[in-house]
């Protein structure tokens, strides 16, 4: 079976004068729930919707399976974007109530699941007569859920999901696309904020910085590349000498750094000393690596 | 709150941008067919309004359209595709004109005890026009809404037979020296055949490159 | 000396350590399905290709094997090769600790092993 791979080749989103997304490489595997991580601006949706041929890009190329994904019908039809909705349209108020909005999709896609659509909506409690404009943050996202699912696109992308949904609804979402997954084997891009309860989920993460494509890894390897090392400061510091330090906080004399490194390389160094190691949480290795904490320091 | 209060006010003022700029186009034009001999002011005054309707709806529909197309984008339509659909508007529209003008006849009737449509007042035209277009609006909305444009293309084809139908009705009532005298008017002709041609073309120029936005 | 905030290792030798402790229990027992991939990626809320990775950890320690078409199998002799594992393991992860803790306390190596002792002596939690 050949495999029909989302490839993005030196693309790039210039908005004015200004590049929003630098030259860009990526490749989307079938079956595998990738995670699209990032901070605000970083660059996340301009890419999604590069991907998914809703947006022109200014140089590079986007295929699906070979073949150009803007204004192919063919692979639009596999390709499902859940952007996140707006109460406000271009011209006005989102007047559309929910239950067209999913109608609408349903003309579009042609692996559309309408079962599975009443099934979530019934699950949700979600009002599909109310207009998008009235109703909550999280029964937007909900909305865009049952989209993403329902649509049953080999290619499905989510983007934030989760916002403003509460953390029972998060662990809902994050199993319902598990079950589907496990059912189906489609491929999943998620992109969110909230990254810890979610990185038990991908299996790889995509990291963007500033418009740059900074990692594209298998979650697991990507983790177990960081490392505390903690204990009194100049014993840390003898250990980390050779090693390269992302983070660094203490009390007194305790000290604590993150370090990227092999976990070979760490053990190496912290041989014979007087510390500890541990694993770093994704959450914290996201903020360490996109240069978060230079807030923290001002405040 | 704020935010959406301006934004209101945003679409307000960009609505009546619209509308002065479609009446910008049409009144030199119907001063032009005004100064026409009296005999025939009527008529073409009747002709202004019409193609002055037909602009206004025209640039409604565009606008409807457009907040109809970014959920369409946003679900993997091309922009091919929406430009298809944006015809297969115009022709149900154009259709639904000429039927509006044909209706305006026995409703004058009604209101004046005669016919009106070619030598009387303007406004029973004018109401069968908006009344025409409220529930085109309405219908095309909903179509669009719950079939796509799949659908719309079979509405299309029903409403082609009743856009000739309706044709053949015009040419029938319609005095052939008036007939003739319509068609040697190049202003009325000009405008009619502009009138077929823009906001697609221009719709089109745009729609090429647009992002589609959440 | 104080430990990082976070002590959540890998979520693959989780899934492993949690199939050991099971066996080491009698929860399962040899020659007994393991837990399936997708059992436990839904029980967990866990990427499947996460679980397989805990699973496959097992199976190249011969602590499970795979019959085909069947899924995964707790292998004869698992909970002594698990035992054996947990026991060479045991001296660093518990032990040691344990150690370095006492020391801090300045505890003597008399009044440590007579807590041992003493712990040994008082019947098991479980």
């Amino acid at each position: 079976m050949e495999q029909k791979n989302l490839v993005a080749a030196g693309v790039t989103k210039k908005y004015k004068n200004v590049e929003v997304l630098h030259p860009t490489d990526i490749t989307i595997e079938p079956g595998k729930i990738y995670g699209l991580i990032g901070r605000n601006g970083a660059g996340k949706t301009t890419l999604l919707s590069l991907l998914t041929g809703q947006n022109p890009q200014t140089t590079g190329t986007v295929t699906y399976a070979g073949q150009k994904v803007w204004e192919n019908e063919d692979a639009l039809g596999e390709i499902c974007f859940a952007r996140e909705l707006n109460a406000m349209l271009m011209f006005g108020p989102n007047s559309f109530k929910g239950k067209h909005y999913l109608e609408m999709a349903a003309c579009y896609y042609p692996n559309w699941d309408k079962a599975y659509a009443q099934r979530l909506i019934a699950d949700f409690e979600l009002d599909t007569k109310k207009k998008i404009s009235k109703l909550s943050k999280g029964m937007m996202s909900m909305l865009t859920i049952v989209l993403a699912l329902a649509s049953r696109a080999p290619i499905t992308i989510l983007d934030e999901p989760v916002a403003g949904l509460d953390v029972a609804m998060r662990d809902r979402f994050y199993r319902l696309l598990l079950d589907d997954y496990q059912k189906t084997g489609r491929t999943f891009v998620v992109s969110t904020h909230i990254i810890e309860e979610a990185s038990s989920v991908f299996e790889e993460i995509i990291l963007l910085d500033k418009g740059n494509l900074v990692e594209k890894l298998n979650t697991d390897e990507y983790v177990s590349q960081f490392h505390y090392i903690s204990g009194k400061d100049d014993v840390v510091d003898q250990a980390t000498s050779g090693l390269k330090v992302l983070h660094s906080e203490g009390l007194g004399r305790q000290k604590t750094v993150c370090v990227r490194a092999q976990k070979q390389n760490v053990l190496a160094a912290a041989a014979g000393l007087d510390v500890e190691l541990a694993p770093v949480p994704l959450q914290k290795i996201f903020v360490y690596v996109t240069g978060g904490e230079k807030e923290e320091n001002l405040a | 709150m704020m935010r959406s209060f301006r934004n209101q006010i945003r679409y307000i003022l960009q609505y009546i941008g619209i509308m002065v700029l479609a009446m910008l186009v049409a009144i030199p034009y119907m001063t032009i067919v005004l100064h026409e001999d009296t005999e025939f002011s009527m008529l073409s005054y009747q002709a202004a309004t019409y193609f002055m309707l037909l602009l206004f709806s025209f640039l409604f529909i565009c606008i409807f359209n457009s907040s109809n197309l970014m959920p369409a984008l946003q679900f993997g339509a091309t922009r091919k595709g929406w430009f298809r659909a944006m015809l297969v508007n115009k022709i149900l529209f154009a259709a639904g004109g000429i039927a509006a003008i044909l209706l305006a006849t026995p409703v004058a009737q009604i209101f004046y005890g005669q016919p009106v449509v070619f030598g009387g007042s303007v406004f029973p035209l004018f109401a069968a026009s908006a009344l025409f277009m409220a529930s085109y609006g309405a219908m095309l909305g909903y179509a669009s809404a719950r079939y796509g444009a799949k659908w719309l293309a079979i509405g299309t084809a029903v409403f082609f037979i009743v856009l000739i139908g309706a044709t053949v009705l015009l040419l029938v009532f319609l005095p052939t020296e008036r007939l003739a005298t319509l068609a040697s008017n190049p202003w009325l002709v000009a405008g009619l055949l502009i009138a077929c041609i823009p906001p697609e073309f221009i719709g089109w120029l745009v729609l090429r490159k647009i992002p589609a936005k959440g | 000396m104080q430990a990082p905030l976070s002590g959540t290792t890998s979520i693959y030798l989780q899934i492993a350590n949690l199939v050991e402790d099971n066996i080491l229990k009698d929860i399962l027992l040899e020659e007994e399905q393991a837990p399936s991939t997708n059992e436990l990626a839904r029980l967990y809320a866990i990427n499947p290709a996460t679980a397989a990775k805990g699973l496959n950890l097992l199976a190249d320690e011969g602590i499970l094997y795979k019959k085909r078409g069947l899924g995964m199998f707790v292998a004869p002799g698992a909970k002594t090769m698990v035992q054996a594992k947990r026991k060479e393991a045991f001296k660093s992860t518990y032990i040691q600790p344990l150690v370095a803790e006492a020391k801090n306390l300045g505890l003597t190596q008399q009044e440590l092993t007579h807590m041992l002792a003493e712990a040994l002596q008082e019947p098991s939690e479980t």
